[in-house]
C-alpha cells in the first residue's frame, strides 16, 4: 500500500533551511516493555527467572554477565555503565527496575569498594534513569540499615557498619530521586537470605553457612524463594502506585540461632545493645500480599538435620 | 568556512573547516539540540522526520551537508522504529537525494549514519547525515571503474556469504572485508540510485536494514557502534549498482577495530576475520530477529 509523505519547509533563525516530513500517522511505540533486574547475586537471578516464568520481558544487568534462561537479555557490567541504560532506552520501554546490585558481594573491609559499588554506582544509575524520565523501582536494601523514620524493626539504631551506612546513603538517594521525579519506589530491606548450595546453605554472597555449636545471634532469616517472591510482588505493587514510596521488612518474622560470625556485616554486632533481630512482616502482608512460607528455625533446623545425617 | 584543497600527490580532494572544532558534543547534563524545544536545532514544530542544513557543514555551496533527525524522541534508534517510520525515512532519503542532486555543484550524494560516539557521533539523539559532495569521492571514483563494463554485484553469490535473502534484497558479507563484521545490503535488481527503487523494494530494504542493525545489537550485546553508508551512482549518472554498507567498529569482546598504520597511511586494510566467520557468527542473531519480527508482525 502506498504511503503518503507530507513535506513542509521552514527557515531556522539563522537562515538555514529545515524540512519537516511526516506520513500523517503518529508513530506507535513498538518497543517491548521490559523489567530491568540489576545484580550479580542469586536473588537477582531468582527474580529474573520468576518474572520470565510470568511471561514478562526481563533484561538483567549482571556484573559477571552470567546468562540466565529467565532473561530476555543479559548485559554484562555495572549499573553505572551509562551505555547499558542507553541501550535499554533505545531498545525497550522500561516498565520497572528491580535494583538488587546493592546486595552484590563486596569486601566490607574495602571502604572504597563498598562506597563505589553501593553509593557511587547507584548514583550513576539514578542519574541515568532520571535523564530517561525515571521508572517505577523496587530496590533491595538490607536489614543492617537503621535509623530512618519508618524503619519498622523493633530497635531504632544507627548503622553499625560502613556497609550499613552506605546502604542507608543509597536508600536516601533512592528516596530523593523518587520524590523529585515522582517515580514510585518500594524499598525492601531483606534479612539474612539463604539459598540451597550443595548439601547446605549459602548466603547471597555465595559463602557457605554452617550451624555452629558456639555463641549465637538470635536473628531472622528467610529462604531465597521467599525473598524472590517478595520482590515479584513488590514489582506488581509499585506498578499500582502513582508516586509514593514504601518500605518493607522482608524476613520470616521469626528467629533462629545463628552462629556468631556468620553475618559480619548483615546484622547488629557488638555494642548494639540488642542481639535479637526479627522482621516486622505486617506491612508486606498488608500491602504486598506477601508472607513467608518458611520459618527461620525451620530453615536452620533442616540444615542441622542434614548435617547430622552426614 | 569550508575550503577544498586538492592533494598534489593523489589528486584527491579534502574539505577543511577550522570552525567545525566548536561543534557541540552532548554530555550527561547537556540539553539535546535535536529534541524539539525553543532553543533546539529542530525548532518546536511537530514532525516525524526533520532534515536541516548542518550548522557546522563539511560542504556548503558548492555542495551541502544536511542532518536527518529520525524522530523527535531522543532515544528513537532507527533499528527499533516502527516499520512505517523506517519506510518514511527511506522516502525522505530518496527525496533529499533528488533535491540535492538538483543543486548546482553537486557531484555525488552520500547518505550515512555514524551510529554511536565511538565512530564520531557528537550528538546522542539518533540521526543521520547527507553530504552533497562537490566532487566524486575517491572510493566511488575507484568503484565506478569496476562497474563500467560489467556489474560486480549482479552475480550469483555463494550461500557461504549470504546472511539473508529477501524478494528484492540480500544481506551478504563482502568477500574482501575491510572491517570485521562488515555486511552489504544489496538490491537484487541492477539499480544505481535510491530514487529508482520501487515502493515494495523500499519496504523490504527498510525491513532488512532494521533487522540487521538489531542483529548486530543482539550479537554484540550493546548498541553497536558502526558506520552505515549508502553507495550510489553520482549525480551525473554512471553505470553502478547501489548498496548499503554496514561497518561496525566493534569486533567483539569489547575490542575495537582501529584504523591504524596500514589503513590510514596506505589505505590497505588488514582484518582479523574471514567472511565465512562473519556469516557463521551473525546468522543466528539475524535469524532470531527475523523470527521476532514475524511474531510481532507490523
Amino acid at each position: 500500500m502506498a504511503e503518503t509523505m507530507v513535506k513542509r519547509q521552514h527557515l531556522l533563525g539563522d537562515g538555514r533551511r529545515i524540512l519537516y516530513y511526516g506520513d500523517g500517522t503518529p508513530a506507535p511505540a513498538r518497543l517491548p516493555l521490559v523489567t530491568v533486574v540489576t545484580g550479580s547475586n542469586p536473588l537477582a537471578r531468582g527474580i529474573a527467572r520468576a518474572l520470565g516464568k510470568k511471561g514478562m520481558v526481563v533484561a538483567v544487568i549482571d556484573r559477571d554477565g552470567r546468562q540466565d534462561p529467565g532473561a530476555h537479555r543479559v548485559f554484562q557490567g555495572s549499573v553505572a555503565v551509562r551505555e547499558i541504560w542507553e541501550v535499554l532506552a533505545h531498545q525497550y520501554r522500561i516498565r520497572s527496575v528491580i535494583h538488587t546490585a546493592s546486595l552484590d558481594r563486596v569486601d566490607p573491609a574495602d571502604l572504597r569498594a563498598v562506597f563505589s559499588r553501593t553509593v557511587g554506582e547507584g548514583m550513576a544509575m539514578l542519574n541515568a534513569l532520571e535523564e530517561m524520565g525515571g521508572a517505577p523501582m523496587v530496590a533491595a536494601s538490607h536489614a543492617s540499615v537503621y535509623g530512618v523514620e519508618d524503619y519498622r524493626e523493633p530497635a531504632r539504631l544507627a548503622p553499625l557498619s560502613i556497609y550499613g551506612e552506605n546502604l542507608r546513603q543509597l536508600e536516601q538517594q533512592l528516596r530523593l530521586f523518587s520524590g523529585r521525579g515522582q517515580w514510585p519506589l518500594a524499598l525492601l530491606r531483606v534479612f539474612q537470605t539463604l539459598a540451597p548450595k550443595d548439601r547446605g546453605l549459602s548466603d547471597l554472597w555465595g559463602g557457605p553457612v554452617v550451624p555452629a555449636a558456639g555463641p549465637v545471634l538470635q536473628h531472622d532469616s528467610l529462604p531465597l524463594d521467599d525473598a524472590v517472591n517478595a520482590f515479584v510482588r513488590a514489582e506488581e505493587y509499585v506498578m499500582s502506585l502513582k508516586t509514593s514510596s514504601a518500605v518493607f521488612d522482608i524476613g520470616s518474622g521469626s528467629l533462629a540461632a545463628l552462629p556468631e560470625g556468620v553475618m559480619p556485616v548483615w546484622g547488629p554486632h557488638a555494642g548494639s545493645g540488642s542481639r535479637h533481630w526479627q522482621a516486622d512482616t505486617g506491612p508486606a502482608r498488608e500491602k504486598l500480599g506477601w508472607w513467608p512460607n518458611s520459618q527461620a528455625a525451620t530453615l536452620w533446623g533442616n540444615l542441622k538435620t542434614r548435617e547430622d545425617s552426614l | 568556512m569550508t575550503t577544498l584543497h586538492q592533494d598534489a600527490l593523489t589528486g584527491e580532494w579534502v574539505s577543511l573547516n577550522g570552525d567545525r572544532q566548536s561543534r557541540p558534543v552532548t554530555d550527561f547534563e547537556m540539553i539535546c539540540p535535536f529534541c524539539p524545544g525553543p532553543s533546539s536545532e529542530v525548532g518546536e514544530l511537530p514532525f516525524d522526520v526533520a532534515v536541516f542544513e548542518n550548522k557546522f557543514p563539511a560542504f556548503r555551496h558548492p555542495g551541502n551537508a544536511e542532518v536527518v533527525v529520525y524522530s523527535p524522541r531522543h532515544h528513537d534508534d532507527l533499528a527499533y522504529l516502527p516499520p512505517a517510520r523506517a519506510r518514511l525515512i527511506w522516502k525522505v532519503w530518496a527525496d533529499r537525494v533528488h533535491d540535492l542532486e538538483e543543486e548546482p555543484g553537486t557531484r555525488a550524494v552520500f547518505i550515512f549514519e555514524n551510529r554511536g560516539q565511538k565512530v564520531g557521533a557528537t550528538i546522542g539523539h539518533p540521526h543521520g547525515q547527507i553530504y552533497a559532495y562537490p566532487y566524486i569521492p575517491p572510493r566511488l571514483q575507484t568503484e565506478l571503474r569496476y562497474f563500467a563494463h560489467t556489474c560486480p554485484l549482479c552475480r550469483d553469490v555463494p550461500d557461504t556469504l549470504v546472511l539473508s535473502r529477501g524478494q528484492y534484497w540480500r544481506l551478504e558479507v563482502p568477500w574482501a572485508l575491510r572491517m570485521p563484521y562488515q555486511v552489504h545490503l544489496v538490491p537484487e535488481r541492477h539499480v544505481g540510485s535510491l530514487g529508482e527503487l520501487g515502493e515494495e523494494e523500499q519496504r523490504e530494504g527498510a525491513r532488512m536494514m532494521q533487522q540487521l542493525l538489531r542483529a548486530y545489537d543482539r550479537f554484540f550485546g550493546m548498541r553497536t557502534a558502526l558506520v552505515m553508508a549508502l553507495y550510489q551512482t553520482p549525480a551525473a549518472r554512471a553505470p553502478y549498482h547501489l548498496r548499503w554498507d554496514f561497518m561496525p567498529i566493534d569486533r567483539g569482546g569489547g575490542k575495537i577495530k582501529y584504523l591504524a598504520g596500514s589503513e590510514l597511511a596506505m589505505g590497505a586494510f588488514v582484518v582479523d576475520m574471514v567472511p565465512e566467520q562473519v556469516r557463521e557468527r551473525l546468522k543466528p542473531a539475524l535469524d532470531w530477529e527475523e523470527q521476532e519480527e514475524e511474531k510481532l508482525g507490523e
